[in-house]
């Protein structure tokens, strides 16, 4: 063999192996996500982690809802209602939990027991659920109250499908499964082998940050490659970049403010409506660069939705608490009996928006004589469920299933585990009631059509403003395309650039 | 000349603050956003259309109380505490030491953010947490100078000629130690400045909307890149007023 070939050959398979392992380093290293969130822990029952670990792609549900807003089966294969109360649940033959064994009915219906005692916002929909295997791909559930639709009740955020382990622990299904988790701080994912596609998708290191503003500095910085809830102020200059690749997309969530109506000063539901007419929502969502006036109670994509932005009326918001006896003072305040109408308003820095909406929010109730102090905490469900507030100004995705039922069930029913308005209205309860035995799609649509009158007539809680949220990615993340809101920030199709560098 | 006028400038600046604003400094104005300095808003308006220049007053009025109830705390209770010891000698002069040590040995931040934890941060919460952290160090130094003064000469020829002790402080003692302990005072005012507005920064109990300039720098970070003015006014009057203070009582020796 010519020692010009036999050079050329031995350069040929260096080159082909370099290029094999530089293939391989892109393939391991891992994507660095951020994000001004991240679950509390891996205990799936526990407050809200089963929202965050379907959010991180660590779990799944047995239904959900996909990019297009339909409620699909994702670890089911199909709900058959069989009497008033009884459902029959045939899961997806083939599927796996990231240790290996089958995803069973029998280690489902463990998962989901586990939830039903200890996490009271899964009771919301159906009251208690009982669970019992048949086979290992049928499983039988009995609601405690009736439930038409026993789909979007499994899509619900609680019901996060997974295998308690001996340990402590559970065992979860979804693409991703955790590898490290340090709390308040960050979580490592490694592929889950047992999910489709596992060659495809790369290691993730997820952080949370405490501050949006230093996530989008990590991002300029090159130390992220997706950073998921920018603030809107930092977008025109980040759009400039040419490494950085900036989306929006509108999302299911309502920016929201609770009025405590188990306050003094909020009693009254003439003050509460005043203040709801206060709030200008065009300004609101001018403040934080994006959205629109919220319409009610979801957002204006959803059928159920209001077809009008609530209204702004000083002159009769003015007039509702002159009838309530608050007057204005020399000082242009209002107060009754020498005793002055000040609010507290609080929110929460997770959600920056909420943050630069706080101050707008009091200098337009100080335009109808309402004084109002404002606090940002870093927990707002102690605070909120203590009651320690007037006004708490909230984020929640209030059709999280594609149905609109839950978020009413879970946060303004009386006596709801998650009801900081302390709101308790039997007619509106019996509004909810109507929920339970109605099937029909359209019906429901009318159902939560007077629900949300009897809300905007009450004013337990204002909607603000229905808002669209920013993610920036790195190139190797371009293509990622954000949709959901924040229910399904870590995917299998995650979108990943596979490019040598 | 200037030596005197800038501290005078500024001390109207922040009284007047307390009293009037060009504009409500808390007023929304969304079709004003980031004016850029005009007639109208000579320092421009924030992301919110807020004036700048009427957040800057109202902060500034915030600042003065801190000021004067870090200043008056520490220097009348450190004054009266240091003092008193050196005079009193024996077990007491050791006692009150000890006492005064023991604020030492506390990181003034560290009580400052314990009070605004529980209060709230206010300018009455700051300012007497931040006094009462400072109550140390000025009666340990004024204990020191005291001592000094009393082992000098002067002092004995007083006692000797019968001078009652009340006469011998305040004709002979206070006016050889006041002058640096004032001198001292105007520095951990000027500390004092800088703390509250990382108290402000950080947010802990406090308000948001209140325009403290600390709680201004934090609340306008995003825009640093963009709108840079956003940070430079506040962070010029922290630096501005920190450094007022220090020149006006620098020579508190020589004038008095």
């Amino acid at each position: 063999m010519p020692p010009k070939f036999m050079s050329q050959l031995v350069s040929a398979w260096l080159a082909a192996a370099s290029l094999a392992a530089a293939g391989t380093a892109v393939a391991a290293e891992p994507l660095r996500v951020g994000a001004t969130y991240i679950t509390s822990g891996t205990d799936p029952a526990k407050g809200s982690n089963g929202w965050a670990l379907v959010s991180h792609g660590v779990g799944e549900n047995l239904f959900t809802v996909d990019k297009d807003g339909r409620l699909v089966p994702e670890l089911a294969e199909k709900a058959e209602r069989t009497g008033d109360l009884t459902w029959t649940i045939t899961l997806k033959p083939g599927r796996m939990f990231s240790d290996g064994t089958p995803v069973a009915a029998k280690a489902l219906a463990a998962g989901f027991e586990n939830t039903f005692v200890n996490n009271k916002a899964a009771l919301a929909t159906g009251g208690k659920l009982t669970f019992k295997a048949i086979d290992d791909l049928i499983l039988k559930v009995k609601t405690e109250k009736p439930v038409p639709y026993i789909q979007a009740l499994f899509a619900e955020w609680p019901l996060i499908a997974y295998k308690p382990a001996s340990d402590g622990n559970a065992v979860f299904t979804g693409p991703y499964r955790i590898e490290a988790f340090k709390t308040d701080a960050s979580i490592t994912l490694e592929p889950n082998a047992r999910f489709p596609g596992v060659d495809k998708r790369s290691p993730v290191n997820f952080h949370k940050f405490g501050d949006a503003q230093t996530m989008t500095l990590a991002l300029e910085s090159g130390e992220l490659d997706l950073a998921f809830g920018l603030p809107s102020e930092v977008v025109s200059r980040l759009k400039a970049s040419p490494d950085l690749t900036i989306k929006s997309f509108p999302v299911g969530y309502q920016y929201l403010a609770f009025l405590n109506t188990a306050r003094p000063l909020l009693g009254d539901v003439k003050v509460r409506r005043a203040l709801d007419l206060a709030f200008d929502r065009r300004e609101l969502a001018a403040a934080i660069n994006g959205g629109e006036p919220a319409s009610g109670a979801y957002a204006a994509y959803f059928p159920f939705a209001g077809k009008e932005a609530r209204p702004t009326d000083l002159a009769k918001a003015a007039a509702l608490l002159d009838e309530a006896g608050w007057k204005k003072g020399a000082s242009g305040m209002r107060e009754k009996d020498g005793k002055p109408l000040r609010l507290l308003a609080i929110t929460y820095p997770q959600r920056p928006d909420l943050v630069t909406m706080l101050p707008v929010v009091k200098a337009e109730l100080a335009r109808i004589g309402v004084a109002t102090d404002t606090q940002v905490v870093e927990n707002i469900q102690q605070v909120a469920s203590a009651g320690d507030f007037d006004i708490a100004l909230w984020a929640q995705h209030t059709a999280p299933s594609g149905d609109p039922a839950f978020f009413l069930n879970s946060m303004l029913r009386s006596g709801a585990s998650l009801n900081y308005a302390k709101y308790a209205s039997p007619e509106f309860d019996a509004i909810l009631d109507r929920f339970a035995t109605e099937g029909d799609p359209v019906k429901r649509v009318t159902i939560a059509l007077d629900a949300q009158a009897k809300l905007f007539a009450d004013a337990p809680a204002s909607f603000l403003v229905s808002p669209v949220w920013y993610v920036g990615m790195s190139k190797r993340l371009r293509n990622y395309e954000p949709w959901g809101s924040d229910y399904h920030v870590l995917r299998a199709d995650i979108g990943e650039a596979k490019q040598a560098r | 000349m200037l030596r005197y006028c800038l501290p005078a400038a500024l001390a109207v600046f922040l009284i007047l603050g307390g009293f009037w604003q060009p504009y409500d400094p808390d007023a929304v104005d969304m079709f004003a956003r980031h004016s850029g300095m005009t007639a109208e808003h000579l320092l421009g308006t924030d992301h919110l259309g807020r004036d700048l220049l009427s957040r800057i007053m109202a902060g500034g009025s915030r600042t003065a109380w801190v000021i004067l109830s870090v200043g008056f705390i520490g220097f009348t209770a450190g004054t009266f505490l240091g003092t008193a010891a050196a005079i009193l000698g024996s077990w007491r002069e050791t006692t009150i030491l000890r006492c005064c040590e023991f604020f030492i040995m506390v990181p003034t931040l560290v009580v400052a953010l314990s009070a605004a934890a529980i209060f709230g941060l206010s300018p009455l919460s700051a300012g007497l947490a931040l006094g009462l952290a400072g109550i140390g160090p000025h009666a340990l130094l004024a204990h020191s100078l005291s001592k000094r003064v009393l082992g000098q000469p002067f002092i004995l020829a007083t006692r000797s000629l019968g001078v009652s002790s009340s006469g011998m402080i305040t004709r002979h003692l206070l006016p050889n130690t006041l002058p640096l302990i004032l001198a001292y005072t105007g520095n951990q005012v000027g500390l004092a400045i800088i703390a509250y507005a990382s108290l402000a920064f950080i947010g802990l109990g406090a308000d948001p909307s209140k325009p403290d300039w600390g709680s201004m720098l934090f609340e306008y970070r995003v825009f640093i890149f963009d709108r840079p003015m956003l940070m430079v006014w506040p962070g010029m009057a922290i630096a501005a007023t920190a450094l007022c203070i220090n020149v006006a009582f620098e020579d508190c020796d020589r004038v008095l």
